[in-house]
Order: C-alpha cells, then sequence, then structure tokens
C-alpha cells in the first residue's frame, strides 16, 4: 500500500477519522490495567482470533486473484462444508469419523467436488459478465447455501464442533494457549506461504493467475483454462471449508452466525491486502484481531455506542477502501444481451403502467376480481399488511435503478439511505406523520447519497461494492442502534400518515396510497431514464474514460444519480417506517436484509423501474401457497411454494442470473412487448430473431443433395483456386488436384 | 508554430521502470491534419491519454491554444474544444447510435451558445458522418467499423478545436476510409479544426496528413510532411529495421 | 449448456436437500394448520379442530363435552365473540418457527399450546365447547409477527403461549375490535416477549416476564426481580459472591433485560467486578481475555445472563485457560436448562447450578400437571418454551373456567377475558411453576428451584423436597434501573 499515493484531502480525511478513533477511545476507557501480562493476553487472543480470520480470508483472495470472481459465496462454502464436517465427525446418529478423517474427507474431496461443479455450472459463464451480475450471482449462491444448511440441519438441536486437542496446550505466564489455536496460528501462516508459493512458484499457480489476465493467450499458451479454472474453483471451496471447520469450534455453531466472521471480516481483511496481496491480507486480518482483542480489553462502551464491538471490521474496510490508490477512470466493458434496437420506455407507456399498478391495487384490495371458480374475496387485513409490506420495499428497491441499474454503481446500502429517511421523519414529524414532510425528507437524504458518492467517486468496480458494503454495516452497527436515532416508543415512533388533512389508518387506503406512490415513483424514473440524465448515467456506466472525454463530468455525475437514489431511498424508508410503526433499531437494519432487496431487484432486473414490484416475491410465494391451501388436496404445490420457493427463491434466482443477465423482467418483456398492439419494433426483432435461427433447408439454397468435401475441392479447382492446405485424406495419388494445378 | 491549437511540450510518462514517452513534444496546427505514426507500442495511445487527461504525465506540459491545461481534468479539457476517439472501442454500448452522439451533443450544448437544439445537430452529425440508417440501432450490436464511426460523430458532437483520432481507419472498408478522410478534409477546411491522428494506415496519412510526426520508443524521431517522411533514414529504420532496403 | 438443464440440477438439489431435512415427525406442510403433536392425533393437517371429533386424543373416545363443576351446558350455546362459536373456541399459538435460516426455532411453543388444548379437550373442552389451537408462524419475521396479530384479530378468541422476538408493533395486537365492535384488542397470554413494546402491551399478560412498570419509557424504570436463588447461593457462600455477569449484548432489549438483575442481585448482596458484554457471534477464544480480571479480581461468582451456549464457551475457556473452575459458584438462569447444555458441556460444565420457577421434567411423579405435559409432548426433555406455552395454556383454562363458572358459558368476550385476567393471582400451573399475580407488569414469582449439573444431570439440591419450590416472599426485590446507560465492559 503506497501511501505517498494519497491525496492531500484524504489524508487530512483519514487523520480526522484518527482523531476521532482516540476520542473515542480516551472517552470510553475501561479502566483496565494496561500491565505486561494484559498486553500479553490481549495480543495473543487477537492473533488466534485474527488467525481463524485469516484463513478465511486468505481463501477468498486466492478466488479472487485466479478467477476474478469477489466470491461473496466464500462464507456459504464454508459454513455448508461445516456443518457436513459435523454430521460425519460430531453427530452421534452420524458415522462419527475420527475428526482428521472428517476434515480430510470435506477438505479434499466434498469441497473440492462442490468447487468444481459450482465452475461448471455457474461460474464459467460469469467470466464476461457485467460486475453486477457477478457479484449478485455470489450473493445468491450465498444465500442458497445458509437456506440450505439451515433446511437441512434445522435449529431446533444443538450443535457444537469440538476442538482438535481439547483443553491441552502450553502456558504463557498465567495464559493458556490451546494447541488447537496455537494450529490455527501455525495454520494461518502456513497457508499463506504455501498459497504465495503456489501462485507464484508453480506452474499451475502461475497459470492459473495467466487465465485471470487473458484467457486466449493462456490457452495459446498450451494450457487448458477450463482445467484451470475449475482447479482454482476446487482450492478456493476447499480454503473456505478448512476456514469454515477451524473456526466452527470457537463460535456457536449456526449458519448465519458463521457466516458473519468468515465473509466480513475476511472481506475487510482482503480490501486490507488490496485483493491480491496474501501477506497483507493476513497482516489486514491479524490487525482486526488485535484491534477487537485491544477494545474488548481496554474500551467500554456506553448506551450511545454499545456496538462499536462489532463495528471494528467494517471500520477498517471503510478506511482502507478509502485508502487506497486512485484508480484511472474505468475502460468499457462489452455488455450482453443487447437488443438490436435501442428502446427505452415511453412516457405514456409508463402512465399505462402506473394507472395499471394503481387499478390492480384497487381491484386486489377491494376483492373485485372472481374467476368463478375461484374467488380470492377482499383483501383481509394480513393480505393488506403483506401488500403494504411489499410495496415498501418495492420503493425502497426501486432506488437501486438510477443507482446500480443505469449508473452502473453497485449498491448494497439502500437500507441505510432509507433508514435515514425514516429518522429524519421521525424526528421532524413523527407526531403528526404529516406527508408533505415526506419530500423534505427526501431533498435531505440526498446529500448523505453525495457524501458516500464523494467517498465513492475515485473507486469502481468491486471497490464500490465494498464501500457501498461497509457503508451499510456501519450505519446499521452504529448510526441506528444509537438510543437517540429510533428511541423506542410505547406504540412505535411512527403514527398514520396524514396527507391534507386525510388520515391513513385503514391499511386498504394506505395500500392504495403506495399503489400509487410506486405508480408515480415509477413514472418519473421511467421520464428520468429518457432525459439527459439517463443517457449520461448510462454512458458512464459503459464507458467512464469515454464519458470523461466528451466533456461529462464524471464525479459530479455520480454524485447526482447518488443523490437521487438517497433521495428515492430516503422517501421510500418513510412509507416502510411508517407502516412497521415501530422499528428494531438492530435487525431491521442487518446487512443481509440490505441484500435481499438487492438480490431480488438484480434477479428482476436492476435497469427496470418496475422490478420494484418484483420485491413482493416472499409475499406472493406465501399468500399464493396458503390460498392453494385452502383449496385443499394440492399439498406438493403447496409445498413448493411455501417451504421452497418461499425459503430458496431469492437465492436461486440470483444464480439464475447467470443466463439471465437483465434480469427476468427483460426475458418476459421480450415475451411480451410484441403482443402491445403499438410495439410493431418488437414483432419485428422477434421475427428476425426465429429467422436467424433457422437453419435453411437444402432446397431453399439451390441444392438438391448436401455439398460433400469432393465437391468443394471440384469447386475449386474449376474456379481455379489453389492454396496449401492439404484437401482432405481420401484422394488416390495423382488425382489430387492441388497437385495438379500447381506450378 | 505560434498558434498551436495543441501543444506538448517534453513529455515524460513512466509505467515502473519502462519509459513509454520521453521528452515527447508534438503540435497540432489549426485547420490542419497532422499524422501521429510510429511502430506498435511507440506510445501513440499513451500521448493521446495524456493529451485528453487520462494520464499524468511525470514531466512536461500539455497546452491548449497556449494555455497550460496539464492539470486540468479530463473533462475540463473536453469543454476547451479536445475530442478524441479510442483505439479499443469505447463506444457507450448500451445506448443508441443516436443517443451516443446526443450525449456530446448536450454536453457541448452547453459550452456553445450557437447549439441550440442539441437533438438537430446530433441527427445533422449523423448525416454527415452517414450514420442516419444506423441511429436508433444499439451500438453494440453494430459491426466494428460502423461502431467507429459511431464514435467519430460522437467526437465530432462535441464541437471540438482539436479532434484526436485513435486508428479511426481500423475496421473500415477503403471506401469508408476514404469517405472518413474526405470528412476530415472538408471539417478542416470548414470551421479550421485542427485534427491529430494515429494511424496504420499508411496510404491514408500520407494521402491526407500535411504533416506528420514520428514516434518511436516514446521519443519524436522525425516531424515533417509526407514525403520528407517517406525518405527519413530514420523513420524507415524504426519501421522496417535496420539493414531493410 | 443450456438455462433450463442449469435449472433443473439447482431445483432438483435444493428440493432433494429441503426435502431431505430432518424435519420432525409432526411437522406439517402448511404453517397456518394445526400440526399434529407428537403422539396421538391422526388429523392430516387441516385447519378443522383437532382430533376431539374423531375422538383419538382422550382414554374415553367420548364426543360429549363434560362440563366443567358449576357450568350449565344445557343452556342453547352461542357465537359471542371473534372465535367463539357454538361448538368451539379458537386460539392462536404464535412462535417463530421457520425462518429461513434458522428453521425449527420455538416450534416446542407451538407443540406445547396445541398439546393442551388435546388434553383441553379430553377434560371435556372448556366453555362446553371444544378448543382449537391453530399454530401461526412469525418465522422471525416482524411482518408475519403483525400478521399473527392480525390472524388473531380476525379468527381467534385469544392468543395462547405467544413465543416471539419481533412483537416490536403491538397497535393490532391492543386495538383490535372485538365483535361488538369496541377496540378491545386481543387477549395475548405470553411467554417469550423480549421486546419492550410487546412486554408493555395493555392486552398481553406473562407469565414470567416483564417484571418491569409499564407503559414502556426509556431511562429510569421499575423493576422487580426474584433473587431467591441469588440468596441461597449466597448463603451457601457464606454472604460472599463477587465477580461477573454476562450480559447478551446483541440488542438493546437483551442488554435491558440484564440490568435489572444486576442492580436487584447487587442489592441482594452480590459484588459484581465486572459485567461483561457478550455478543452472540463471539468466539470463544475471546473469553480468555475475561479470565485475566477474574484471576485478578479473585472472582469466586459468575452469573450468566445470556443463553446456555454462552455459558457452555465461557466455561469450557475458563477450564482450558486453567481457572481453579472448582472455586467458582457457576450459576446460570433458566436458559441453561435443555438437553444441549449437558451433551455439547459435558465435563466441562459440571457443578454448574441453575435456577429455575418451575418443577424440573423429571419429577413428573410430584405433580400431575407436570405429568400430563411431559406425557402429552412424548420428550424426556421438552423444551422450556414448549412448558411456557402449556402453561399458558392452563392460565387460560382456568380463566376462562372463572368466567363460565360466574356468568354462564355465553360470557365468553374478549373483554371478559382481559378483565379476568386483570384479577387472576398466584396462579401457579396447579402446583407445577411459581406463583405469579397478573394485577400489574411489576410482578414476578418469588419461587425458583435451584438445580446443579451433576454427573451430567440436572440435579436438584434446593428445596431438597421433591415436587416442591422455596416461594418465600422475600426472594423479590424491587429495583430502579436505567439500562439505557449502563456501562459494559
Amino acid at each position: 500500500m503506497r501511501l505517498t499515493t494519497l491525496r492531500p484531502s484524504l489524508t487530512l480525511a483519514l487523520a480526522a477519522g484518527l482523531a476521532v478513533v482516540v476520542y473515542v477511545s480516551v472517552q470510553n476507557w475501561s479502566g483496565s490495567p494496561v500491565t505486561l501480562d494484559a498486553v500479553g493476553a490481549a495480543t495473543i487472543v487477537g492473533v488466534s482470533i485474527g488467525s481463524l480470520y485469516a484463513v478465511s480470508a486468505a481463501g477468498l483472495v486466492v478466488v479472487y486473484t485466479t478467477t476474478g470472481v469477489f466470491n461473496f459465496a466464500h462464507g456459504g462454502i464454508g459454513v455448508f462444508s461445516a456443518f457436513v464436517y459435523w454430521e460425519l465427525v460430531e453427530n452421534t446418529d452420524g458415522p462419527g469419523l475420527p475428526n482428521w478423517l472428517g476434515l480430510v474427507v470435506v477438505v479434499l474431496l466434498v469441497a473440492p467436488l462442490l468447487g468444481v461443479g459450482l465452475d461448471i455450472l455457474i461460474m464459467r459463464r460469469l467470466r464476461t459478465a457485467p460486475l453486477v451480475v457477478q457479484l449478485m450471482v455470489t450473493v445468491g449462491l450465498m444465500v442458497f447455501f445458509l437456506t440450505l444448511t439451515g433446511q437441512i440441519w434445522e435449529a431446533n438441536r444443538a450443535r457444537s464442533v469440538s476442538f482438535f486437542w481439547p483443553g491441552e496446550g502450553f502456558d504463557i505466564g498465567d495464559f493458556r494457549v490451546t494447541w488447537h489455536r496455537f494450529a490455527m496460528i501455525v495454520i494461518a501462516l502456513v497457508i499463506a506461504v504455501f498459497l504465495r508459493m503456489l501462485l507464484f512458484q508453480t506452474r499451475i499457480g502461475v497459470a492459473m493467475r495467466a487465465v485471470v489476465d487473458n484467457r486466449e493467450l493462456t490457452a495459446l499458451n498450451g494450457a487448458r483454462p477450463n482445467a484451470v479454472s475449475s482447479f482454482a474453483w476446487a482450492l478456493g471451496a476447499s480454503l473456505a471449508a478448512l476456514a469454515g471447520i477451524l473456526i466452527a469450534p470457537e463460535v456457536e455453531f449456526n449458519p448465519a452466525n458463521l457466516n458473519d466472521i468468515m465473509l466480513i471480516v475476511a472481506i475487510a481483511a482482503a480490501a486490507f491486502g488490496q485483493l491480491r496481496s496474501l501477506p497483507l491480507t493476513v497482516v489486514g486480518a491479524l490487525l482486526i484481531g488485535l484491534l477487537q482483542a485491544y477494545n474488548r480489553q481496554w474500551l467500554s462502551y456506553g448506551g450511545d455506542w454499545r456496538f462499536v464491538d462489532d463495528a471494528i471490521a467494517p471500520i477498517v474496510l471503510f478506511l482502507v477502501v478509502l485508502a487506497l490508490p486512485q484508480s484511472r477512470l474505468d475502460v468499457g466493458r462489452v455488455a450482453h444481451n443487447l437488443r438490436p434496437i435501442e428502446r427505452t420506455t415511453r412516457w405514456w407507456e409508463g402512465t399505462i403502467g402506473a394507472v395499471a399498478i394503481v387499478a390492480a391495487a384497487v381491484v386486489l384490495a377491494n376483492g373485485w376480481l372472481n374467476f368463478g371458480f375461484w374467488d380470492p374475496g377482499a383483501w383481509n387485513q394480513i393480505a393488506l399488511n403483506n401488500g403494504i409490506a411489499a410495496l415498501t420495499l418495492a420503493l425502497i428497491g426501486i432506488s437501486l435503478v438510477p443507482l446500480t441499474g443505469w449508473a452502473g454503481q453497485v449498491n448494497f446500502a439502500p437500507l441505510a439511505f432509507a433508514g435515514f429517511g425514516a429518522y429524519l421523519f421521525f424526528h421532524l414529524a413523527g407526531e403528526s406523520g404529516n406527508a408533505l414532510w415526506i419530500p423534505v425528507v427526501g431533498l435531505l437524504c440526498a446529500p448523505l447519497g453525495a457524501l458516500v458518492a464523494l467517498f465513492a467517486a475515485r473507486l469502481s468496480g468491486i471497490y464500490l461494492g465494498l464501500l457501498s458494503l461497509a457503508f451499510a454495516l456501519l450505519m446499521g452497527k452504529l448510526f441506528f442502534p444509537h438510543p437517540r436515532v429510533f428511541p423506542p416508543k410505547q406504540g412505535g415512533q411512527f403514527t398514520n400518515l396524514e396527507l391534507f388533512g386525510r388520515d391513513f389508518d385503514e391499511r386498504k387506503h394506505y395500500f392504495i396510497l403506495l399503489a400509487a406512490v410506486f405508480g408515480v415513483a415509477m413514472l418519473v424514473l421511467i421520464v428520468l431514464r429518457r432525459s439527459r440524465f439517463g443517457r449520461r448515467w448510462v454512458a458512464m456506466r459503459d464507458s467512464q474514460a469515454a464519458a470523461a472525454t466528451v466533456g461529462v463530468n464524471v464525479v459530479w455525475t455520480k454524485i447526482v444519480v447518488y443523490a437521487t437514489s438517497a433521495a428515492i431511498a430516503g422517501m421510500g424508508g418513510v412509507f416502510w417506517a411508517i407502516s412497521k410503526t415501530s422499528i428494531d433499531s438492530v435487525r431491521d437494519f442487518d446487512v443481509l436484509v440490505n441484500f435481499e432487496i438487492v438480490l431480488l431487484m438484480a434477479a428482476a432486473g436492476m435497469a427496470f423501474p418496475v422490478a420494484g414490484l418484483f420485491l413482493s416475491f416472499r409475499f406472493v410465494v406465501e399468500a399464493l401457497g396458503a390460498k392453494l391451501d385452502d383449496v385443499g388436496n394440492l399439498d406438493f404445490l403447496v409445498w413448493l411454494l411455501r417451504d421452497f420457493l418461499a425459503n430458496f427463491g431469492p437465492g436461486l434466482l440470483a444464480i439464475g442470473m447467470v443466463v439471465n443477465q437483465r434480469g427476468a423482467i427483460y426475458e418476459m418483456g421480450k415475451g411480451f412487448a410484441p403482443l402491445l398492439p403499438w410495439r410493431a419494433d418488437a414483432r419485428e426483432e422477434q421475427a428476425d430473431e426465429r429467422a436467424s435461427k433457422r437453419v435453411p433447408e437444402i432446397g431453399e439454397l439451390g441444392l438438391h443433395r448436401p455439398f460433400t468435401s469432393e465437391d468443394v475441392v471440384e469447386l475449386d479447382h474449376r474456379l481455379g483456386i489453389v492454396d496449401d492446405i492439404t484437401p482432405p485424406t481420401g484422394y488416390r495419388h495423382g488425382t489430387d488436384p492441388a497437385e495438379v494445378s500447381r506450378v | 508554430m505560434s498558434d498551436a491549437v495543441l501543444r506538448t511540450e517534453a513529455v515524460d510518462v513512466r509505467f515502473g521502470g519502462l519509459r513509454a514517452l520521453a521528452n515527447t513534444s508534438v503540435d497540432a496546427q489549426p485547420s490542419t491534419i497532422t499524422g501521429l505514426i510510429g511502430p506498435n507500442g511507440a506510445g501513440k495511445t499513451t500521448l493521446f491519454n495524456v493529451i485528453t487527461g487520462l494520464q499524468n504525465p511525470a514531466a512536461g506540459r500539455v497546452l491548449l491554444e497556449g494555455r497550460d491545461v496539464t492539470r486540468f481534468g479530463v473533462h475540463k479539457r473536453a469543454r476547451m474544444g479536445v475530442s478524441r476517439t479510442f483505439q479499443k472501442l469505447e463506444a457507450f454500448n448500451s445506448l443508441s447510435a443516436r443517443d451516443n452522439v446526443l450525449v456530446a451533443a448536450e454536453m457541448a450544448s452547453n459550452w456553445h451558445s450557437h447549439i441550440t437544439d442539441s437533438a438537430r445537430f446530433t441527427d445533422e452529425i449523423l448525416e454527415r458522418v452517414g450514420l442516419s440508417d444506423v441511429a436508433e440501432l444499439t451500438v453494440g450490436t453494430l459491426p466494428t467499423g460502423t461502431a467507429r464511426l459511431v464514435e467519430l460523430a460522437r467526437a465530432l458532437a462535441g464541437h471540438p478545436k482539436i479532434l484526436l483520432l485513435d486508428e479511426a481507419s481500423s475496421g473500415l472498408t477503403e471506401d469508408e476510409t476514404t469517405a472518413v478522410g474526405d470528412l476530415l478534409a472538408q471539417l478542416v477546411a470548414e470551421d479550421g479544426l485542427a485534427v491529430l491522428l494515429v494511424e496504420h494506415d499508411m496510404s491514408f496519412v500520407m494521402r491526407f496528413c500535411s504533416r506528420i510526426h514520428v514516434l518511436d520508443f516514446g521519443q519524436i524521431i522525425a516531424v515533417g510532411s509526407p514525403s520528407e517522411i517517406q525518405h527519413n533514414e530514420q523513420v524507415r529504420t524504426a519501421y522496417l529495421g535496420s539493414g531493410a532496403a | 449448456m443450456s438455462r433450463k438443464w442449469l435449472a433443473c440440477v439447482l431445483l432438483v438439489f435444493a428440493i432433494t436437500a429441503a426435502a431431505c431435512g430432518s424435519r420432525s415427525s409432526d411437522d406439517e406442510t402448511g404453517a397456518n394448520t394445526t400440526p399434529t403433536a407428537a403422539p396421538s392425533s391422526d388429523d392430516g393437517g387441516s385447519t378443522s379442530a383437532p382430533a376431539a371429533d374423531d375422538g383419538t386424543t382422550g382414554d374415553d373416545g367420548d364426543t360429549s363435552t363434560t362440563p366443567a363443576p358449576g357450568v350449565d351446558c344445557s343452556v342453547p350455546l352461542e357465537a359471542t365473540e371473534i372465535g367463539v362459536t357454538a361448538d368451539t373456541i379458537k386460539v392462536i399459538v404464535m412462535a417463530d418457527s421457520d425462518s429461513p435460516l434458522a428453521p425449527g426455532l420455538f416450534q416446542g411453543a407451538a407443540d406445547g399450546a396445541i398439546a393442551w388444548g388435546e388434553a383441553a379437550n379430553a377434560r371435556g373442552g372448556l366453555a362446553c365447547r371444544q378448543v382449537e389451537v391453530e399454530f401461526w408462524d412469525s418465522k422471525l419475521d416482524p411482518t408475519q409477527t403483525v400478521n399473527g396479530f392480525l390472524q388473531a384479530c380476525q379468527e381467534a378468541l385469544a392468543l395462547v403461549g405467544t413465543t416471539v422476538l419481533f412483537g416490536n408493533d403491538t397497535n393490532d395486537l391492543n386495538s383490535c375490535p372485538d365483535m361488538a365492535g369496541n377496540p378491545t384488542g386481543v387477549p395475548d397470554l405470553a411467554y417469550i416477549t423480549t421486546e419492550p413494546p410487546h412486554q408493555c402491551s395493555t392486552t398481553s399478560f406473562h407469565i414470567s416476564r416483564p417484571a418491569a412498570e409499564c407503559p414502556y419509557s426509556s431511562g429510569e424504570r421499575n423493576f422487580v426481580a426474584s433473587t431467591g436463588a441469588i440468596q441461597w447461593a449466597l448463603d451457601q457462600a457464606g454472604g460472599d459472591l463477587h465477580g461477573a455477569f454476562l450480559v447478551p449484548s446483541d440488542l438493546p432489549s437483551t442488554v435491558g433485560a440484564s440490568v435489572p438483575q444486576i442492580a436487584a442481585q447487587e442489592d441482594a448482596g452480590v459484588v459484581y467486578d465486572n459485567a461483561f458484554g457478550i455478543s452472540g457471534r463471539a468466539t470463544q477464544a475471546e473469553f480468555s481475555q475475561y479470565m485475566q480480571p477474574l484471576r485478578e479480581s479473585e472472582a469466586n461468582f459468575v452469573y450468566n445472563g445470556s443463553n446456555d451456549q454462552t455459558m457452555l464457551k465461557f466455561r469450557k475457556e475458563a477450564a482450558d485457560q486453567g481457572l481453579d473452575v472448582d472455586s467458582i459458584t457457576w450459576l446460570c438462569s433458566l436458559s441453561c436448562y435443555t438437553p444441549g447444555f449437558l451433551s455439547e458441556g459435558g465435563d466441562a460444565v459440571e457443578g454448574t447450578y441453575v435456577w429455575m420457577f418451575f418443577l424440573p421434567f423429571d419429577e413428573t411423579d410430584t405433580n400431575e400437571e407436570l405429568a400430563a405435559f411431559v406425557d402429552a409432548l412424548g420428550k424426556d426433555f421438552p423444551e422450556a418454551w414448549a412448558a411456557g406455552a402449556w402453561a399458558d395454556g392452563v392460565l387460560f383454562e382456568q380463566v376462562v373456567n372463572s368466567i363460565v363458572e360466574r356468568d354462564g358459558p355465553n360470557a365468553l368476550t374478549r373483554q371478559a377475558i382481559l378483565d379476568e385476567l386483570a384479577t387472576v393471582m398466584d396462579f401457579n400451573v396447579n402446583g407445577w411453576w411459581g406463583d405469579v399475580n397478573f394485577d400489574s407488569t411489576l410482578n414476578i414469582t418469588p419461587c425458583f428451584v435451584m438445580m446443579q449439573v451433576q454427573n451430567n444431570e440436572f440435579v436438584r439440591v434446593h428445596p431438597e423436597e421433591r415436587g416442591t419450590l422455596d416461594c418465600e416472599s422475600g426472594n423479590v426485590i424491587e429495583v430502579t434501573a436505567n439500562p439505557d446507560t449502563f456501562v459494559l465492559d
């Protein structure tokens, strides 16, 4: 990390950050004595835990440098492997293998197979995909693996993984270092050294790095890129499994917990190593472990900063990402799945859509739809509650459309902005619930977006995603849990919305209002896309460098789009908070909730405002399941909907982005658009596509039988075409036309 | 040499140990098509990057109409009249050809009061470059040659004072290349546009450029008219190696 | 490889895995249906009343309802309230069970409530009607929790055995209109309610918490705490207990639950040198940092306010670090009373004291209610929340019986239940649990029984006589505390 490349303003910011840290430390000194013993104990703990982080982080970095994919599912693979290990070794009803054997089986057999399987099925197609798609697919895989693990090994029984050498160790002063922890430290170092040697000094390692750089060239040099990639993924999965199994004895053994430790801190450490330097990654991991240990030893917090303990890794991540050397303006990446005729939605089409949404809401809520054989009836309070929850999420999710869908800025923190909006509204209008404050909230949220944009302006690609992740974590751990942000109130912090004297205390009215708000938001975005802003944002996404050279101020444009997104999310957050009435200051802002919103939006199609409706996925599936349950005798379908899709749906859909890179709505739109009477262009396009896929009949070409190679040679001869290419075999000596006609 | 639209003075660029540009000074005059040629890896695109601001030089200056713009950002130089195309195609692939040009035209209409209707300005440029037929098509689906023309049109939409073309003829047929050359000649004559182009197509260079700079291993080894360059010993050696005829 | 192939592979993989999930035998495919409790009913998962009409549970197989003493069931029965028809009373048990990442969490609560319902029906039902217990899965989701309140509002007389962690929004619960249209709210007989809004909900009645004054306000509040166990421990230690309190630090509400405990125990005479804030995500390695302060202060006491896993890991690490674990009194609350604590803890948890406010599950010979519960659940060691849900059922039964004995079987309304609940004093689940009063939220049972882990089993230590609880009134202490400003170590 070259500090000399830091810009002056950034140095100032970091110095200010450091000052804050020092201030907080002084304020919150616990009074614990600073003895040599205490320092030693804290250091040992820090190094032990840091080694855990290092093993996981090393795996993450290795996968990134050898495959080019930032694998959010790293933790998920590790968790799944750890549970398989538990099944083999610890489960009293299971085979009960000795722990070393279980380790070997999982790390050297199960995990590599899993990795290779992932490569063949999924990762290979991600190579040329846009970064957003890559990230979404791996996040989807993470959710998939966590859900899978949770579903197979249910939560209603206690599980734990035992240490390898329980209880035994050696003493340093008063402090005992167990063999398991010592082994962790050694393993971390060994792995780092081994991997470095592997990557730089062996053929396969060099091949792995080369394949990422330039696949075609590597192939031309004799390596088999597919085999190399598979090996890289096998290695990555093995490392994840190893980390998971080694970490498991230390923690409460459940999927979410294990994933948290394996992933978040690993990301921070990997960022410290700039996603490519293994030694620095290990240093980063140890540093975080030490900071946590020292923090635990000597600092204690009152209610205001109670969750700082958890926030250390996100803080490190945030600072590291900021301190990176500034990158040049990104050059473009070839987009996929482009339609030949570029067509953005017209404003009147948007109007029709918005009206249709509101109409649908009214009809559904009132139960006017009657299929004869199936009368859904008017929506009861539960259905309305679900509908409201879905629409408020849609309003938040739609904020990602301009930011990620159009401008290509990966953002994992929609709820952070939404929560900020809710916070502002609570303190400005919590008592009255007056809707006229909502636009004000939107305007006030914009600067927060602009601030994030300033940090993000110099970043691109994966670092941008990591910054937004850090931002989401920081807001979730430091800001929202602060007692003065959402102080608990009997009856909730938020009252009903009031608009022009009318109180929206009935769910039905609120639901219809939300549908109207969504329709308006959708329309506004559609208009925005067709304006110079939309064009500029897409241009910036396609090629930042080119955009700058035509005069687009990239930094300013990013600020504008972030501000817009923050404003939309903030306003959505107000509606969201009002529907909940009471905000859970910690759990409502968990990073996994952010992930789910982003996942569903991406799977639906981040570039389409209507994708917001897709956030109702879980609710729709659940409601359908409930309805079918009432009908009776459809148990498999009910199970499919309620237990399978409701749990696995989001993850699978995101993984499905591997083939549906532009989202489900794009695919559906392609099929649906030709049906609309005014979309002659879509029908034309469809006809073209069909024609190009059709293999022409022999007769259509004017032939009565297929060409053979003899025909080709004969034709060449007649045309006087001579070349050095050896004709196909089958010629008797002397009749070779090439021989005959050679001078 | 005095009122050059663009001049670089003693530009130095290093990538690690490699010195990509050494003491490079070029200039481009108004109403002139200037060529920049040299073997592969000579540093031509790097020089373009320095001029447009995508690359910071370790030493040296870039002057636009006499003004030192070395510290200025990319978009600011664009506003001052620098436009370019890219060697490796950098079109806005998800947008239509028209929108590609429109983005640039909208920026230009902010700077130049005489461009009042950016939409019409865009159509005019598309017409001029011969892209009206493909205006609504997504650039990412167009053949490379046509996409390069879109880049050219986009560069022109900035109403530049100096146009930097990086291998504009690559992927174009002979006829298309000639058409581009003619278009450039027209623009140069009409608007006083200065053009600096990087090319490998020697016939194009010799035909359309009135002045040529030759770059080899990051250094300018020759400057002159086409015929002077054609007979320059150093240039021959650089291209063909020593001992060539 | 085409997209169809990819989709198929993933689908098959996930379906197989999901279907192979080790589901307990009494699970059904629909979350909103009445799952069959382990031993008896062959009811195949429909939403209608369980069992009794089919004559499956109950030894007599008699489908007629035997009237409760003092109730005249010959009177024509009416539908007097939402959830009450001429022949059924519907209640809902809401519990966080099948979240995607942690399925099966509080399934036991549903099992307990449903088992109680079947037992009640076998006894002849309530108010001359059969009881139908419907399970609503709140899935660790705030929206689903509110939906549960709404479902109860629409269809049930009351909520029985509520075991939820996300009860932040209780507006619907508290203002639900009854059959007459008055916003009486839904009676909520709850067991686990961790969030202050739920704890102070005006229609919620808790058998173990909140033990705090309501309505909720931040800052200083008045609490009551049951310190009998602590006082006994102090007596055993000659009045000298000093050491550490393990505080679960993940949520403001979990910290807030510990703060009054600490204050009360200190009032009782314990000295807490440290209150360690421990996250559920803590690694065991972190605990080693807490050993030094224990050593330095020569602590002889560690109290666990968190879950069993925390105590387990803390003890394991203490043993690994060579702490003189035998010189320390390890005391844990009910949260350690789990089979997992024993099986995962092994030798490391030997000697741990666990105190609780109901009779241990192995003393079925001393109490009929306990025996019926353990028998109905069909497990040797049911979960505490199954017991809680059953206990709530018994409370409900008692309240309903009081009303109908006084005013007849057509007197059942939500308001009547709420009114009656507020008068219940000394409720002890027919002798199985400690006495508790419901006239205010500032109540807690003074009763406790002290167990100890001996030879990897929970063994009664005090009071010595089986089937009894120590219920001295002096066990309860009033304290004032401010959870918001409490500083964790």
